[in-house]
């Protein structure tokens, strides 16, 4: 899709399904559509959390540093999924570098977005906040499967040790 | 008067409700149970439907992962004042990982049933615990995610331990 108008990428979200054109574009008042191509460093460990992002499309690497200041690939992430962090508070930077693998479309939600939002007191703003605060629990999940496995595959972990090392 | 010293002490072991209005506190205590848990319990276990939200009023409650072969891994170490069962709650999916208690503790239940009613009816209680809830999940994913980090940004503190797992695993898988 080509289109830059978040209204037209929150339609395609399933979760979102229930709302109207209109209450949508309530909610894409407070996003904005970023396109990156293959390769393109989004979030670099270590720097301030200032948005979160929603990957609508596209593939998205998760990489963090090695001893060495090597990149170690984590896992990738595939849209639908909620990168960085809704609040500033929670997390001030970023835990690890955020990479495309593939031309990706995001939509940025600045966090002092999310707290208007948050502050919006509505039937629109309820669903949208729970579809985002859903999101949120699953990227906890990704990091909780990622460190599960690395424990699981214990060579596997080595090996990236070593190539990092 | 007693009550005040209630809500206080309640406030006090458990600072998550002072993002709470006292009435507020009030209308979600009516809405949980508080009870004892002995230690080696399970409040959920890993693929449960979610059982709503755990928080500890007293004692110690570890969240792991199974990972395979009966090994597991823990995520979090949380004591008084501590929230768990969010993330489940949040996503409205199984439980990804379990929650065993520690150490005896104290609980206030608010089980899922009741607050998934609150959310359906998009009650303004629901919208304040949700909202409230996400930075939590947030903060303990930080930790989970420093783990992560750290096995390769200090490899010779975990080199050891995953050599011996190996070892102990056999191969790969």
């Amino acid at each position: 899709m080509t289109s830059d108008d978040p209204v037209d990428w929150l339609e395609r979200v399933p979760q979102l399904g229930g709302l109207s054109r209109r209450e949508i574009a309530v909610l894409a008042d407070f996003c904005e559509v970023r396109r990156e191509k293959t390769g393109k460093i989004i979030t670099r460990q270590g720097e301030r959390c200032t948005s979160a992002m929603l990957l609508v499309e596209g593939r998205v690497a998760c990489v963090t540093a090695a001893a060495s200041g090597a990149p170690v690939g984590l896992f990738a992430i595939e849209a639908l999924a909620l990168l960085g962090t809704l609040h500033p508070w929670a997390i001030k930077t970023a835990p690890f570098t955020l990479q495309t693998l593939r031309p990706s479309v995001l939509l940025v939600f600045p966090q002092a977005e999310i707290a208007a939002l948050e502050e919006t007191s509505s039937p629109v703003s309820f669903r949208a906040l729970d579809f985002l605060y859903q999101e949120v629990a699953r990227s906890v999940d990704r990091f909780s499967v990622a460190y599960g496995r690395l424990y699981r595959y214990p060579e596997v972990t080595l090996q990236k040790m070593e190539q990092a090392s | 008067m007693s009550d005040q010293i209630d809500f206080d002490k309640l406030t006090e072991a458990v600072p998550f409700l002072r993002l709470f209005a006292r009435e507020e506190v009030e209308e979600l205590m009516a809405l949980g149970d508080l009870y004892q848990v002995a230690k080696g319990t399970a409040l959920y276990e890993q693929g449960d439907i979610p059982k709503g939200l755990f928080i500890l009023v007293g004692g110690a409650v570890t969240t792991r992962r199974d990972v395979g072969r009966g090994d597991y891994v823990e995520l979090m170490l949380l004591q008084r004042g501590g929230v768990v069962g969010a993330t489940s709650m949040l996503k409205n999916a199984p439980c990804s990982e379990a929650a065993v208690v520690t150490e005896d503790a104290l609980v206030l239940h608010f089980p899922a049933a009741r607050l998934n009613e609150m959310r359906v009816a998009r009650a303004p209680l629901a919208y304040r615990l949700l909202r409230a809830l996400a930075p939590v999940v947030e903060r303990q994913a930080a930790e989970t995610v420093k783990r992560v980090r750290d096995i390769f940004s200090r490899p010779d503190r975990y080199r050891e331990h995953f050599e011996k797992l190996g070892g102990a695993h056999g191969g790969l898988g």
